[in-house]
Formats: C-alpha cells, sequence, structure tokens
C-alpha cells in the first residue's frame, strides 16, 4: 500500500515540474500573445468600428473590470460579499469630483453650494484620478473589513449589502459633497475606448497575477478550508482582507472609467441591481475563473441585450407576450437554473486554456 | 454598408415608408401610472396624425425608461441608434430629461419632453425642446395663490432624491419670499419612504397656514394620510407631480379631500377645437376623460408631427442627420400650434413654449375639480 | 411629553414588524446556518397575496389574512423544497446557497412586478384595510391609530406563543435539535426535511403577517419593499442576537424605536433613518458580536 502512495506521489511530482516548467514559457507566451492582440484588436476596431459599437465594447470592458475585481473575493477567496454598487459608487464619484474643475463644480451644485474642500480639490490627471479613487475605494473596504472578518465571514454579505444602501444615504443627504440627488454631470470623457481597453488590459494582467500567486493560492486556501489553513497558523484575517481590499480598489477604478464614460452620475446608479448583475456573471462565468469572469461578462451582456424582447408587449410567440419586467423574472430564472444545475458555472473554477491544455 | 442603406431607403421610399418616432416614458415603477396615461394620449392623437404628405406614415417604436436613469439612458441611446428614430418624446420626468440631454445633443435628435418642468433641462442645449411650462412659473402660480389668500406662513415639504421636486420648491420659495410671504421651514423627504410622522410632528410644532408639497403623488398620497389623521387641517398644494387622483384616492382617500395642485390641463374646459376633438374622442375610447398626462402627451407628438410635415413638404429625404436637424429646427421655431392644452409658440432661444397657461385643481370627493386658470 | 410617549408607540409598532420578520430569519439560522436573504421578499408576497384577495378578489378581510397567512407559508416551504433543499442534500458550498437566496430574492421581486404590472396596471399599489385599525385613538393626550396599539402586544404573544412552541412541543424539540446539531438529528432517523418545513413556515407566516401589519399601517406597497425592510429586520436579529427567538424581537424593538424616535427629536436625520439598523450592526459586530442576548452557538440554541 505504501509503496502504491509512494509511486502515485511520485507521478504527482513528476507531472507538477513539468507542469511548472510548461507553466512558466506558457505563461510568458500565452500573456504576451493575448496582450498583443488584443492591444492590436483596440486599434483596429476604433478606426473600423461605428461609435454605437465602440460605446457598447467600452461598456463591455468596465464590466470585465468589476466582473474580473468581484470573482476575487467571492470565488477566489470564497468570501461571499455584495460589496461592487458600493465602492464603484465610491469610484465614481470621487474621480468625478477630483477631475472637474473649481468653476464647473460652483456652478454645477444646485440643491447647496459645495463644501470648499470638494469644490477646490482638483487633479488634471486621468491616470492619478483614477489610482486615488482606487486607493480610497480600498482604504473605505479596509475599515469594513475589520469588524466583519473579526467576527464572521457569513456577515461579510449583509454588511456589504447595507453598506451599498448607506452609500446611496449619503450621497442623497450631503448634497454639499455630492449634489445629493442631482448627481454629478458634464465629466469630461477622458476615458477614450482605447484608454478604457487598455485600462481594462492592465487591471485583468493585475488580477491574473495576484490569483495566480503564492497569495493566491492562499486565498483560495481560505475558500477550501479556511479551519485547515487557520490551524496551520496561517493570518487567514489578512488575507481575507487583503482580497476584499483589493477587489475594491479595481472596483473603484472600473466606477471612475464609468463615471467619465457615462459623462453624468447619480445616486441611483449604483444600486443592488449592479452588483446582482455581476453576480450573475461571476457564477455564471464560473467562481474562481479569471477567463470565466471575462466570458461570463460578454455572455450576461449580450444575453441582456437579446432578452429585451421580452420587455416588449409588441412580441409574442403563442400564448406568451412580452410585458415590461418579464426580462428580469426570466433572467434572475436563469440565474436560479444555473444555481441549481450548473453551479460551477461555465469554465468552473480553471482557466480557459487549463482545458484546452488537456 | 452605404450601399445597404441606400438599397434599403430606396426600397423602403418606394413602398410609401415608415419614419419611426421614439417614445420614451416611465411605463413601469412608482410613476408608471403617469407614463401609461401619457401613452394612452399619444395613442390616440397617433391614430389621427400619422400620415405624411409624401405618403408615408410614422411609426411609434415605444421604449420603457422606467424612471431609472440608467435604463432611459440606454433606451434613448437604442432608439437613436439602433432603431434611427428621426425624433424622441419624452422623457417624462425632470430627473431623467436631464440624464439624457448630452445624448439629444450629441446624436442631434430632436427631443420633446412633454411634462418635464425644471428649468434645466431645456437650457444651454439646441435638441431638447418641451410642451410644456416650467417650475419657475409652476412655483410662482403656488405662492401667488397662497399669498392672495393670506396664508404668509408656510412650509416647504420637498424630495431631496429628486431634481423635479428641489426645482420646484426653490422656484416656490424665491416667489413667494418676493411676495412678503416668510418660509418657517424646508422640510425634506425620500421618494420611497413612507413614514412621514417625524415631518409631520414638526409641522404640527411649527404651525403654518400654507404647506406646499412640490413631491410626487405616491408619496403625496402617505404624506396626506398622515398629516390629516393628526388632525392637521393647514391647506396643502402640491404641483403637477401629485395630479394623479386615482393614486391620491388609493392611498389617502378622504384624507386627501382639499389638497390642491397646479397642472397642465383639465379636460372641462379644452382651450382649442383641437382639445375639444381630442378629450370627444379620448371619451368614446378609453371611456373616461383625459389626464394632463394625456394631454401633454398628445402636444409632444403633435409639435413632432408638425416638425416632422414641414420638412418633408420641402422635400427633404426623410432619414439621416440633415433630416433630424430640419426637425429639430421646424420644432423649436414652432408658431400657433393647435395643441390640446392650449396654442403652442415655442421660443427658439430656450425651446420652451411662450405663454403656456396653468390651472389650479383641488381635489375633492376622488376628482380633480377646476379651480382657477392662470395666466403668465 | 406626549409626543415622545407618541413616537414611542410608533417606534414599538414598525419595532414588531421587525421583530416578526427577525423571528422567521433567526429560525431559518438557527437550523440551516443561512441568511434567507429571500426572507424579507416573502414579506412582500404576503402583502401582496392580500393585497390580491381582498383589495382586488374582495375576499373579506379576517379570512382574507388568514388564507394569506397560510399561503405565505407555503410560499416559503416552497423556497425552501424547490431550492435549497437540493442544494444542501448535493452538499453545496455555503455560497452557492447565499447566491440562490439572491437569486430567490430577485426572482420573487420582478415576478410580483410583472404580475402588479400585467394586472393591476402599475407596480405600485394601495393596500385597503379596514378603517377599523385606522380610527385615531386619544389617551391623555396622546394620538395614535388602534392598530399601533394592538400591534406591540399581538407581537409579544406570539413570541409566547413561539416560545411555547419551542420549549414544549415536540416540534419544538425537534427544532431545537436541528440547531444544536443537524447530522445527528438525522443519524436518529428523523426526518430533518418535515422539520425543516415547518420551520419555514412558520418564519415565513410570521413575515406574511408583519407585511400585512406594515401595509395596513403604509398602505403604499410596491415589489421592492421587502429587500429594505428584510435587511433591516436581519440586522435586528443579529443585534437581539442571532439564534435567540426572544433576541429577534428585542432586537426589532430597538430598531423601530431608534428608526422613529430619533428623527422624531432631531429632524435633520430623518434622511439617515434607513442607516440606523446598518449602524447598529456594525456596532454590535464590533463590540459584542453575539448579540444581545448573547446566544453562543456551541452551546444553546434559540
Amino acid at each position: 500500500m505504501a509503496k502504491e502512495i509512494n509511486r502515485q506521489m511520485g507521478e504527482v511530482e513528476k507531472n507538477r515540474k513539468k507542469w511548472d516548467v510548461l507553466d512558466f514559457k506558457t505563461y510568458l507566451g500565452l500573456i504576451g500573445v493575448i496582450t498583443l492582440l488584443f492591444i492590436l484588436f483596440l486599434w483596429l476596431s476604433q478606426n473600423s468600428f461605428g461609435g454605437y459599437s465602440l460605446t457598447v465594447l467600452s461598456n463591455l470592458y468596465i464590466f470585465i473590470i468589476l466582473a474580473v475585481s468581484y470573482n476575487l473575493i467571492n470565488g477566489v477567496a470564497g468570501q461571499f460579499s455584495l460589496e461592487p454598487n458600493g465602492f464603484v459608487a465610491i469610484g465614481a464619484y470621487v474621480t468625478a469630483l477630483l477631475i472637474l474643475t473649481p468653476e464647473t463644480k460652483e456652478a454645477m451644485f444646485a440643491i447647496k453650494d459645495p463644501l470648499p474642500l470638494i469644490r477646490d480639490i482638483h487633479i488634471g490627471s486621468p491616470i492619478l484620478v483614477l489610482l486615488i479613487s482606487g486607493i480610497i475605494s480600498a482604504l473605505v473596504a479596509l475599515t469594513l473589513a475589520f469588524p466583519v472578518f473579526r467576527v464572521r465571514g457569513d456577515y461579510l454579505a449583509i454588511v456589504t449589502l447595507g453598506f451599498g444602501f448607506i452609500i446611496r444615504i449619503l450621497l442623497i443627504n450631503h448634497p454639499e459633497v455630492s449634489n445629493g440627488s442631482m448627481g454629478v454631470d458634464t465629466i469630461p470623457k477622458f476615458a477614450d475606448y482605447f484608454f478604457i481597453g487598455i485600462v481594462t488590459l492592465l487591471s485583468v494582467l493585475l488580477v491574473y497575477n495576484i490569483v495566480y500567486s503564492k497569495f493566491g493560492r492562499a486565498m483560495k486556501g481560505v475558500r477550501d478550508d479556511e479551519d485547515a489553513l487557520y490551524a496551520l497558523g496561517v493570518n487567514t484575517f489578512k488575507l481575507k482582507t487583503i482580497a476584499f481590499t483589493t477587489s475594491a480598489f479595481f472596483e473603484g477604478v472600473g466606477g471612475g472609467l464609468m463615471a467619465s464614460f457615462i459623462g453624468s452620475i447619480s445616486p441611483d446608479q449604483f444600486t443592488f441591481m449592479l452588483t446582482f448583475q455581476l453576480l450573475i456573471i461571476i457564477v455564471l462565468g464560473g467562481l474562481g475563473s479569471i477567463s470565466g469572469s471575462i466570458i461570463g461578462t460578454i455572455v450576461v451582456l449580450g444575453g441582456m441585450e437579446l432578452l429585451r424582447f421580452l420587455d416588449d408587449p409588441g412580441w409574442s410567440y403563442g400564448p406568451f407576450h412580452g410585458t415590461p419586467g418579464l426580462r428580469m423574472v426570466i433572467y434572475s430564472l436563469i440565474l436560479l437554473l444555473i444555481m441549481l444545475f450548473f453551479r460551477r458555472g461555465i469554465l468552473g473554477n480553471r482557466e480557459i486554456w487549463e482545458y484546452i491544455h488537456r | 454598408m452605404k450601399k445597404g442603406i441606400l438599397f434599403a431607403l430606396t426600397t423602403v421610399a418606394l413602398m410609401g415608408g415608415e419614419i419611426k418616432v421614439g417614445i420614451l416614458q416611465p411605463l413601469t415603477g412608482p410613476i408608471s401610472s403617469f407614463g401609461q396615461k401619457t401613452l394612452d394620449g399619444i395613442k390616440l392623437i397617433h391614430k389621427k396624425f400619422n400620415k405624411l404628405p409624401n405618403g408615408d406614415t410614422i411609426k411609434l417604436i415605444i421604449v420603457d425608461g422606467q424612471f431609472d436613469k440608467v435604463q432611459s439612458v440606454n433606451g434613448y441611446k437604442r432608439l437613436v441608434d439602433k432603431e434611427k428614430v428621426v425624433a424622441i418624446e419624452g422623457p417624462l420626468a425632470s430627473s431623467i430629461s436631464l440624464a439624457i440631454k448630452r445624448f439629444a445633443g450629441a446624436s442631434k435628435t430632436p427631443t420633446v419632453t412633454q411634462i418635464a418642468t425644471n428649468p434645466r433641462v431645456t437650457q444651454r442645449s439646441k435638441y431638447i425642446t418641451r410642451a410644456c411650462f416650467t417650475d419657475n412659473f409652476q412655483g410662482e402660480v403656488a405662492a401667488k395663490y397662497a399669498l392672495k389668500h393670506n396664508l404668509k406662513k408656510a412650509v416647504v415639504v420637498f424630495d431631496m432624491k429628486q431634481d423635479y421636486s428641489v426645482g420646484l420648491a426653490k422656484a416656490f420659495k424665491t416667489a413667494y419670499q418676493k411676495g412678503g410671504g416668510k418660509i418657517l421651514k424646508m422640510v425634506y423627504i425620500n421618494s420611497g419612504d413612507r413614514d412621514f410622522n417625524a415631518q409631520v410632528a414638526q409641522i404640527k410644532r411649527l404651525k403654518p397656514d400654507f404647506i406646499y408639497t412640490p413631491i410626487y403623488a405616491p408619496e403625496e398620497g402617505m404624506f396626506l394620510r398622515q398629516l390629516r389623521m393628526q388632525q392637521i387641517t393647514t391647506p396643502v398644494m402640491g404641483g403637477d407631480g401629485i395630479a394623479d387622483p386615482d393614486i391620491l384616492q388609493k392611498l389617502a382617500k378622504e384624507y386627501a379631500d382639499g389638497v390642491m395642485f397646479t397642472d397642465h390641463f383639465d379636460p372641462a374646459k379644452p382651450p382649442t377645437k383641437v382639445s375639444k376633438e381630442f378629450v370627444e374622442e379620448f371619451k368614446k375610447v378609453y371611456h373616461r376623460l383625459p389626464s394632463a398626462f394625456a394631454a401633454t402627451g398628445a402636444d409632444g407628438y403633435l409639435l413632432i408631427y408638425n416638425g416632422i410635415k414641414k420638412c418633408v413638404q420641402k422635400g427633404l429625404k426623410p432619414s439621416g442627420l440633415k433630416f433630424k436637424q430640419c426637425v429639430n429646427s421646424q420644432i423649436r421655431n414652432t408658431t400657433k400650434l393647435e395643441g390640446v392644452t392650449g396654442v403652442l409658440t415655442i421660443d427658439p432661444k430656450n425651446g420652451n413654449p411662450l405663454k403656456k397657461p396653468a390651472v389650479i385643481e383641488k381635489f375633492v370627493k376622488g376628482k380633480a375639480q377646476f379651480v382657477e386658470l392662470i395666466q403668465p | 411629553m406626549e409626543f415622545f410617549f407618541q413616537q414611542l408607540i410608533n417606534g414599538f409598532s414598525l419595532g414588531s414588524i421587525y421583530a416578526l420578520i427577525a423571528i422567521g430569519y433567526t429560525l431559518v439560522y438557527g437550523v440551516l446556518r443561512l441568511i434567507n436573504f429571500a426572507h424579507g421578499d416573502i414579506m412582500m408576497v404576503g402583502v401582496f397575496l392580500g393585497f390580491i384577495l381582498i383589495n382586488q378578489l374582495g375576499m373579506g378581510f379576517g379570512s382574507g389574512i388568514f388564507l394569506t397567512l397560510l399561503l405565505t407559508g407555503v410560499v416559503g416551504i416552497l423556497t425552501y423544497y424547490s431550492a435549497y433543499r437540493p442544494l444542501l442534500e448535493k452538499g453545496a458550498p455555503k455560497i452557492s446557497l447565499l447566491i440562490t437566496a439572491i437569486g430567490i430574492s430577485f426572482f420573487l421581486e420582478s415576478l410580483f412586478n410583472v404580475v402588479a404590472n400585467l394586472f393591476f396596471g402599475s407596480s405600485y399599489q394601495a393596500f385597503s384595510t379596514p378603517p377599523f385599525f385606522s380610527k385615531m385613538v386619544s389617551v391623555a393626550g396622546v394620538t395614535f391609530t388602534r392598530l399601533s396599539l394592538i400591534v406591540p402586544i399581538l407581537t409579544l404573544l406570539i413570541l409566547g406563543g413561539i416560545l411555547y412552541l419551542l420549549y414544549r412541543t415536540r416540534l419544538g424539540i425537534g427544532i431545537r435539535a436541528l440547531a444544536f446539531d443537524i447530522q445527528t438529528v438525522k443519524l436518529m432517523g428523523i426526518d430533518t426535511n418535515r422539520l425543516i418545513m415547518g420551520v419555514f413556515f412558520i418564519g415565513s407566516l410570521l413575515a406574511g403577517l408583519g407585511g400585512v401589519i406594515y401595509a395596513t399601517a403604509y398602505p403604499s406597497i410596491d415589489p421592492y419593499m421587502g429587500m429594505l425592510v428584510g435587511l433591516k429586520a436581519f440586522a435586528a436579529a443579529v443585534v437581539g442576537g442571532i439564534g435567540s427567538v426572544t433576541g429577534a424581537v428585542i432586537g426589532g424593538f430597538i430598531l423601530g424605536f431608534v428608526e422613529i424616535v430619533i428623527p422624531g427629536f432631531f429632524i435633520e436625520w430623518g434622511g439617515y433613518k434607513d442607516a440606523f439598523a446598518f449602524v447598529l450592526l456594525i456596532f454590535v459586530l464590533l463590540f459584542k458580536p453575539t448579540g444581545i442576548m448573547g446566544i453562543d452557538f456551541e452551546r444553546k440554541r434559540f
């Protein structure tokens, strides 16, 4: 029996070594090729696709950033969180308030005059602004993480759900900071198609690197068996916090891009609906899989467009006809069916090339 | 791609084709009854006015904005980019109109909001026109009414979450204070709230002789109920946002009696020939009287129809950027067009109708009763 | 001073609604360790069922409410049976259950949105109750509705009833045993499914009751009303001590009190009403995670 186990372990060792070596070369090669291909695609599409298509793609890219980072806390670290709408809102508002000039803000704030700090603060560089948005989101996440992860990961979902509500309440009740329900508009469009594409590329690469680093592996350990890891002396609290904070960072950046892309933001753009959409995306794509999240984004956003006919009373098929709101019913039904029968999602928790490689 | 369009256009032209007009209204959500009523009016007037001198017909493409900024912006973009409409009627709410403003300009699509009253909606934008009065006027009407009846101490209850409410509250405050009235307090609520006990308690303490509520009907219903249950009999007046007797009746029943509001139209007093015909037709088809929503809906459509007709008469091909620009300029320069809520003349400088009157209505036993007509 | 008493009564009235819903949360959590996100929406389902039976189909109020409560309980059982149970039996990870709960929540919301729009013309409807409940009562200068007086008393009676059920009946012993160690109960050959269905039935019925009371006090109803109320009720359950039925009621009362009294005295805080639940929650997590009743899950249950 012992001989058998030893033999098998030897096999595992051999295969693992092979995989590691392959991994390094494949890693560099694959990443490099994908990056170059994508940049090429960006450049080509920018020049030949129509305005509407570029808008659709830009929206897709932003959602990819959000999905991939949301997957980090939910799929990789296995901590069920409902935070995206909150952090995206923070990122969006920070970006908007930083990038607008004091004169614009003074003129635009309609309910109450802006606080001097809010009015005067102005940073012209989009890259710096996006970074700051991400950092502030991350800091907020850090403060949230303390009470929650200390006690019971269970409560993360409720706390983040409540957090999303609170952010909206704060935004609405402090018009001297956020212009209340009127929101902030005339945000300059520094995020054009190409810029969004590049930021998306960088974000995905960064998150990928985190997931397939020792941190990522540790986070997966927390997901799979936190007690065991804890018993081994690993600081699981730190790992969960890092995952959560990193998610928040990229969601903040995504929010900032969204603010510039749409041009105007207001508190009711960041409702639970946004989080719910991202949840469907990462579940469908496969929790824990980066390429899964990307594919999930394409499928879900595309699907939502395709399913639009369900809301149109003009459409009918036999005894059924479209009615406003039907699309969401089918949408949530699909999520339930996925959870019941197809829980692993499209790619499970592996990346797409791991399947090809087999 | 261009060849394909040319081919399609030629085919369409040969067939006596369709010209698409987009309708973007809140058909679901808290003010869905406003949107549905508007749609009733649009559909009715469209049945009568859909043919053009060149044989083309106008086709309505209806999109539900859901009273949600994101959905409405997406819906707007889809109408412009995918459906390729030549004009859009809507949105209904001021907040949504403000959100789609920049897209109207960017795509140069003539957009007529039939009932958004916040003045900012048409400011600094050549492509949005409105078919109704603005809140500056509406607030003034309410202020003047209160002052005329010697109600000099007022409390304003406004909805912090809605551009319409914030704007109208401000307009009222300015006009009221100018006329010598005293604002005791500006109390705020959040749409979606149901419990206004705190606000009612405050009002009880302040003892105003007039309460102005520039909010939407769902909140007004709950507020009136809680106010009157505390036996506070102070007269209450709202804006066109509460002008839905059905909702007030359902939510507040007898507690809503006596509340007043400013509105765009009273079916018992049709101002033009087109009005009278519209009211008659409406009664026949829907078995009830048209509300201000239906009437303004019809007027928004008429502005668009008139613009399209004039450009078609000029011989322009009914699609593409040039056509949209022509339609927009025609709409902006509308002069003495007979509509349902009155005679429409648009001020090309700001996209607002000139000399649009308001009606003051009182809610009595489940129905809206005419009180006064105010000319600007 | 009358003002304070008035707000106090209003506060307990609102708190009772949170309490009734919180009981359901705490029961399900105690037994399955699952935060049933859909619970708030079960409340909404109860309200709409009541609306359909009483306001649309013209059923009498008493029988209408009775039927509504039963049906709501059944809906609760259905959610367990169709979604949670299959996943539990497959041994699915916790996160799958939570995601499914959210899915059910969203599904119920969008379903009733379509139903309301399709059959009744709009998402927002008015829930009508006999004027008996809205009649104002005056005691020593304090005015309140009959309803606000009846409800807290009713809630305390129900609390007593549930405690009796848990500690003096066989069903109750079964439920408490489940909360303690579900594996052992299964091993002893007891049908855990029926016990769990019982838990869902009771919890959902109470949520439906809470909803109907809410709709009577605030007649404006819509398909999305459940989410926020449910969230707050859960916070109340945690504050009171999740796993304790008494705690759920205490937490509910505290939350209702805070939400009504604070804006009553400091009207500027009115806009933050909805935030109080969350603040209380964070507070409790920071300083006394086991809540007021301090249930230590390794030792006691309920």
